[in-house]
């Protein structure tokens, strides 16, 4: 394992690729079928086609996936485009319904699209009002996009009740589960969503391909035109789709549910937190995926804290976002005013971390955040609101 | 954020400097909350010369660099050698991004309007 993941917490933003990941990589860029374009039609090409298909087929029999189809993406943003423009452009009259706790792209896209557009607002657990969402829901046709496991917060969205609204009003349901595999259960996803996204870089794959999960009967328009395989235009990237599959079956294996190890560490880690009196765990009472911790230390501008700690890793608010200097809108939406959003971290543990690390790195933070704060001793409390 | 080892520099150069701050002294106090910077400067000065600097900083890791430079520049000078070109010099020198160039004059002029205020 490489010794650098040792100092490594921003597994919210990427996760290190899995050696087993890597091996297949390998394996299959080591083999004549490598080679071939998957849409040629010699006897290379029918290999490469033969393990892509094998290796789905795989995926799909054990997340029993019969009625749904699979779109190879680039990762989330192709996805959550695929999506949003896609609904846009078949139903323009139509409405796209979402909250104020989503990845920034979401916005980005929406702001680019004339479509009606309701933001649904929540509470400070990151919970999203049902009353206000089925008042939403009632005029059809409408998209509801969320995010099931938050990038910046790990609030997750209790989703069955969402779904059974979304049926009710037959409106179509899009979860970005970036965040999702490794941090909490999935599989019961595939039967609320109509569509579903996942990005290989945020479960131990490799950057540069996801998956969008659609049922069979969902078809939207393509965003890049061309020869299609798997619902997507242009060369397949077969090395890329390899690994993201084996990254997959890996979590699949041996899902977040049962893997122990994740759970000593996520516990060790929010104990330790908890434990001190300068931190504030943002949405500490909710539902959260236990891996991604937002924590707001008053008096301490995270970016300052971000730089002193080196050479551990850790996120300003969302990585997404860190080159931006406004602050985070998903922190302003749990109540977080701009001085506190400036003063927010965010600590993400993952498969390889240990809990030893855990502790040399909080020594760390701590001796950082007591010297900032002795910096900025003085400061009128109303700067830090 | 891009910070490279001569930020780094100055940097570990504010977070391990230690000056107390005293009791009986004024203090001149610049902030910008759009900016996120709240800075305080309180000087020493005996002989003709800045003896000591404390100051209190609230800011990204460029604003805390920069007191690493008023530091490094004017610890242990004389009055004469402390001037506002003698810092927009070394300033340029390191190429500071210019999107940090509104907090780089709030400290500026929190330092200065300090340093005028203990001379006198």
């Amino acid at each position: 394992m490489n010794e650098l993941y040792r100092y490594y917490f921003d597994y919210a933003a990427s996760t290190p690729l899995d050696p087993l990941v890597l091996d297949e990589m390998t394996v299959f860029l080591e083999s004549p079928e490598s080679v071939a374009n998957f849409s040629s039609s010699h006897s290379l090409a029918y290999a490469v086609q033969s393990v892509l298909n094998q290796k789905l087929q795989l995926i799909q029999n054990k997340l029993d996936l019969d009625a749904h189809e699979l779109i190879f993406t680039s990762g989330a943003t192709e996805s959550l485009n695929y999506v949003l423009r896609g609904f846009s452009n078949k139903y323009p009259n139509a409405k796209i319904i979402t909250s104020n706790l989503e990845h920034s792209v979401t916005y980005k896209v929406l702001d680019q699209i004339p479509i009606k557009k309701i933001f649904i607002s929540n509470n400070s657990n990151a919970e999203i009002d049902l009353n206000e969402l089925e008042e939403s829901l009632k005029v059809a046709p409408s998209l509801l996009s969320l995010t099931h496991v938050n990038n910046e917060i790990g609030t997750i969205n209790e989703l069955d009740e969402v779904s059974y609204l979304c049926r009710k009003y037959d409106a179509k349901l899009h979860i970005d589960a970036s965040q999702t595999l490794g941090k909490t259960r999935f599989d019961h996803l595939f039967q609320l969503a109509d569509y579903i996204t996942f990005s290989a870089h945020k479960f131990y794959g490799p950057k540069g391909v996801g998956i969008l999960f659609k049922k069979k009967d969902e078809l939207l328009p393509s965003l890049i035109i061309g020869s299609e395989h798997f619902g997507r235009a242009g060369t397949l990237p077969t090395h890329q789709i390899v690994g993201c599959l084996k990254s997959l079956s890996l979590i699949i294996e041996n899902p977040y549910e049962k893997n122990s190890d994740i759970h000593k560490a996520e516990q060790h880690l929010e104990n330790e937190i908890l434990a001190c009196n300068a931190f504030i765990l943002n949405a500490k009472n909710a539902n959260r995926a236990r891996s991604i911790l937002s924590i707001t230390i008053p008096g301490v501008h995270a970016q300052s804290l971000q730089q002193m700690i080196t050479p551990y890793i850790i996120s300003v608010g969302s990585a997404c976002n860190s080159l931006s200097t406004e602050p985070s809108r998903v922190l302003k939406a749990i109540g977080l005013g701009d001085g506190l959003a400036n003063s927010t971290i965010r600590i993400s543990i993952g498969r390889f971390t240990k809990i030893k690390d855990i502790d040399l790195m909080l020594e760390k933070l701590i001796n950082c955040s007591n010297m900032l704060k002795k910096i900025s001793s003085g400061i009128p409390d109303w700067f830090l609101k | 954020m891009i910070f490279n080892q001569t930020f780094r520099h100055y940097f570990d150069i504010t977070c391990t400097h230690e000056s107390e701050a005293r009791s009986d002294a004024m203090a001149t106090e610049k902030y910008d909350k759009s900016l996120k910077i709240w800075v305080k400067f309180q000087l020493t000065i005996a002989d003709k010369q800045l003896v000591s600097i404390h100051f209190n900083l609230y800011g990204c890791p460029y604003t805390i660099a920069i007191c690493g430079v008023i530091i490094d520049s004017f610890l242990g000078q004389s009055l004469e050698n402390i001037t506002a070109e003698v810092l927009d010099n070394k300033i340029g020198s390191i190429d500071l991004p210019r999107k940090y160039y509104g907090k780089f004059i709030i400290i500026k002029e929190a330092f200065f309007e300090e340093l005028n205020c203990s001379i006198h």
